[in-house]
């Protein structure tokens, strides 16, 4: 994805007891959590519709989407994500920092979910996972169906 | 010059003036005799000319460069033009259109106007000596009103006649330079060359009208200094002398303002300077409108929904603050904000107009190629609509009128031996209803005969023979709007292949609206597309179900009752709920939008979906809203009838609900009554209704 040599900056949360990031270009803001407003979606990782200055806007419960458990607290933030034309929000536990990480640190997956990880950023002893943020909008009929 | 910014204004113009002629020239035809039409005609296609030679495009400039010819020709003579110039000045703008398209996909032209010209010469060839020295030379006249003016204004009128040197090399420099020495001494408001002439004259006399306050001699002497002048003559236009003539005698007057208002910056460079003195009337004209893009618009729209929600959090936050000074500042706030949303409003608002101009020319067209005789009637012309709409309006307008000239209205012979009139009349008519805009396709044609729709559809195998036999007319208007059904024995080439009234009916449902087709046999047909006046604002009925707030389009809303003052029965394990005018189904909100039931509900709102009515029980009634609707992330809409949503006063987010799609909804389940073709499946056996 990233060209050679080149450093990308991500913004890096927890879910769970893990931790993933998404770049920096492609989060809009971060908002503390309210209660969105429920609808009745056949998606069970579709927790709602919030406004964000007018726009409504989905919100998704990564947590559930990647099979983690994770609980609301006061440090639960709501990540805004735009790819393309779309924006989203997907809810996580907590927003730790901004990092720099080098092309040279990210790992190919190992045969993981290579449908939302872009990429692993091995730091030390830490693991980021790098999500794809285009599969965040990801076509749901076919995630429905499937 | 680099142009390419200019692009999208100039397709968007370009596309806009060919309208524009197409509509004037049938409207020609009709009327020849109609001298604001022409003067019409003449002004666009000299801004088309205008526009495409500063683009560059120089076939495009070429062939309305002759056309303009044929329109002057036009403007000197009455009569109007022949069929047969008629045709060829259509043909020219289909050529013209068709570049402009080609130019908007490739960036190239791709027009070979020489065998058009070479056809518009042909109409020309006959013009008479005095119009080849008007056209050599190029007047633009004084009128009355610029004379009135001057002289209102306390400036006297000087008539200035300049004869150049006979062996001038250059006198359109020297007529320019001569225009721009008068200008010092006061306004041109008349000139021989032409502003848009000037370029091209090679005469040796000039002639000005100039509005000033200085003496005869001052404008004289001035004119004197200019080389190459022979001679200068400065007289006095007496102020009951009427403007001056032409050298033709044609209705220069009216011409002198068009021809001003046409005048195009770009093209009359060089004679800036008569340019502006002249265009007094231009000025005012060309500042009265503003091009805006749509998208911009709708930013704007979107903008001034954000400071209504802030507008509103506002007024929560402060209501309990006893503070006068605030209180006033938030009302005054209040007050400008609404101002503000209803001129946002207004703005997107554009008259339908927009759609119906395309349709003179199509009728002609289609008319003429079908043998047939029809007069169009354009009613409510400049009923308003959002922008949004019109634009999507076309195609399902088109081909309803199509529909209506190739199936409904007969052959002249056919008309006249069943005693109607030998010209048939198809009307479009838009007009306001409510929140809502009627737009209406109606001929006098023979109607829809149920009869043959019937065997159309067998054929199709849309129904049985069974069905066939006894369908009605609501029946058969049904059936025409099942997928694949076209009534034609043969597909035309006119009224399209394979889209039909479905694909009108679903693009009208994408807009919010609803198509409905009435016909009488033998007496014609009318057709009624029904739209919300704007998709950016709706007035629902704001209600709680199970906690959620949602909102009902108030259009769609006929009532509201309590549950405990009515019957409630069970039909087939469905409730229904027994009304005096009818039973009705009766949908538990909580259960339709997938949520928990919460208590006690006892109020019903009667909504009306596209073709029968529900009961749809709620929490409580909240109040009527004006709501500024978003459209919701697919992942939540899909699925749910609900059409949108909006951001509540405090924060909060309703859904609209889609009336349409919950009424339907009904009809996947046993109680409905096979009523179209769409369902052929449906058992049948579920109409007979057993009574609890």
């Amino acid at each position: 994805m990233a060209d050679e040599n080149q450093a990308r900056q991500l913004v890096v949360f927890t879910l769970g007891a893990e931790q993933y990031a998404l770049p920096i270009e492609q989060v809009h803001e971060i908002i503390r959590y309210d209660e969105p407003r429920s609808v009745a979606s056949p998606i069970a990782w579709v927790r709602g519709v919030i406004s964000l200055r007018g726009r409504i806007v989905p919100v998704y419960d990564l947590a559930a989407r990647l099979g983690l458990s994770s609980e609301l607290t006061d440090q639960t933030k709501i990540v805004i994500v735009e790819a393309g034309d779309e924006t989203a929000g997907v809810i996580v536990d907590e927003v730790d920092e901004v990092l720099t990480v080098e092309d040279a640190d990210f790992e190919e997956v190992p045969g993981a979910d290579s449908e939302l990880i872009d990429a692993i950023a091995k730091l030390g002893d830490r693991l980021v996972v790098l999500l794809k943020p285009s599969t965040i909008f990801a076509n749901t009929e076919e995630l429905v169906t499937a | 010059m680099d142009t390419s910014e200019y692009m999208p204004m100039f397709l968007a113009e370009a596309q806009e003036h060919l309208q524009e002629l197409n509509v004037a020239i049938v409207e020609l035809e009709e009327d020849s005799s109609n001298q604001e039409t022409v003067d019409g005609i003449f002004r666009i296609a000299h801004s088309l000319k205008g526009m495409s030679a500063t683009m560059g495009f120089s076939a495009i400039a070429e062939l309305t460069h002759v056309m303009e010819d044929v329109f002057e020709l036009l403007r000197q003579r009455t009569g109007g033009l022949g069929h047969d110039a008629i045709t060829t000045v259509l043909a020219c703008l289909d050529a013209l259109s068709a570049a402009v398209e080609s130019i908007e996909m490739t960036g190239k032209e791709n027009l070979d106007p020489a065998p058009l010209i070479q056809q518009l010469h042909e109409l020309i060839r006959d013009r008479t000596p005095e119009q080849a020295v008007e056209r050599a030379g190029g007047a633009e006249m004084p009128n009355q009103v610029v004379l009135d003016a001057a002289r209102a204004a306390g400036a006297r009128i000087l008539h200035v006649t300049v004869k150049l040197d006979e062996e001038v090399m250059m006198p359109a420099v020297r007529a320019h330079m001569v225009f721009a020495a008068l200008n010092d001494h006061g306004e041109t408001i008349g000139c021989i060359p032409s502003p848009e002439a000037i370029e091209n004259f090679q005469g040796h006399v000039i002639e000005a009208w100039v509005a000033t306050e200085h003496e005869e001699s001052a404008i004289a002497s001035t004119a004197t200094r200019v080389s190459d002048v022979a001679s200068v003559e400065v007289e006095e236009m007496a102020p009951d002398e009427a403007p001056p003539v032409g050298p033709l005698e044609v209705a220069v007057a009216a011409a002198a303002a068009a021809a001003a208002e046409v005048d195009e910056p770009a093209l009359a460079s060089p004679a800036a300077a008569p340019k502006a003195a002249g265009a007094g009337a231009a000025g005012s004209a060309s500042a009265r409108t503003v091009r805006v893009d749509a998208e911009r618009l709708d930013v704007l729209m979107h903008l001034m929904g954000e400071l209504v929600i802030h507008r509103t959090a506002v007024e929560a936050y402060t209501a309990d603050i006893s503070s006068p000074e605030l209180q006033h500042a938030v009302q005054n706030l209040t007050r400008s904000s609404q101002s503000l949303q209803s001129m946002v409003m207004q703005v997107r608002m554009i008259p339908v107009d927009v759609v119906f101009m395309r349709f003179p020319r199509l009728v002609r067209d289609l008319s003429t190629k079908l043998q047939k005789d029809v007069e169009l009637e354009l009613l409510g012309r400049d009923t308003e609509l959002d922008r949004t709409v019109v634009d999507s309006l076309g195609d399902p307008l088109v081909h309803l009128v199509r529909n209506s000239l190739d199936h409904g209205l007969e052959p002249p012979d056919v008309r006249v031996a069943e005693g109607k009139t030998r010209t048939g009349t198809l009307t479009i008519a838009a007009r306001h209803a409510g929140g809502s805009v009627v737009i209406e396709v109606r001929d006098d044609g023979r109607g829809i005969d149920p009869v043959a729709v019937g065997k159309k559809a067998v054929k199709s195998g849309l129904i049985d023979e069974e069905t066939a036999a006894h369908l009605d007319m609501k029946g058969a208007v049904e059936l025409l709007f099942a997928p694949g059904f076209s009534t034609a024995e043969t597909t035309s080439d006119i009224s399209g292949r394979g889209v039909g009234m479905d694909a009108v009916r679903a693009k009208i449902r994408e807009l919010g609206g609803e198509v409905i087709m009435e016909s009488v046999q033998g007496k014609g047909t009318s057709s009624q597309i029904r739209l919300p006046l704007t998709l950016a604002i709706v007035s629902a009925l704001q209600v709680d179900i199970a906690g959620a707030p949602f909102a009902l389009p108030i259009d769609r809303v006929e009532r509201t009752l309590r549950l405990s003052d009515h019957t409630v029965r069970s039909i087939a394990g469905r409730r229904v709920l027994s009304l005096e005018d009818g039973v009705l189904p009766l949908i538990e909100g909580a259960e339709v939008f997938g949520r928990k039931p919460t208590g006690e509900h006892d109020l019903i709102v009667i909504v009306r979906g596209h073709d029968k009515r529900i009961g749809l029980t709620v929490d409580q009634l909240v109040g009527q809203r004006e709501l500024v609707t978003r459209p919701l992330p697919p992942v939540v809409s899909d699925g749910q009838p609900v059409s949108g949503g909006a951001v509540l006063a405090d924060g909060q987010i309703a859904l609209i609900v889609d009336c349409d799609a919950l009424a339907s909804d009904l009809s996947n389940t046993p109680l409905s009554v096979p009523r179209d073709g769409r369902q052929p499946g449906t058992d049948a056996s579920a109409s007979k209704l057993v009574t609890a």
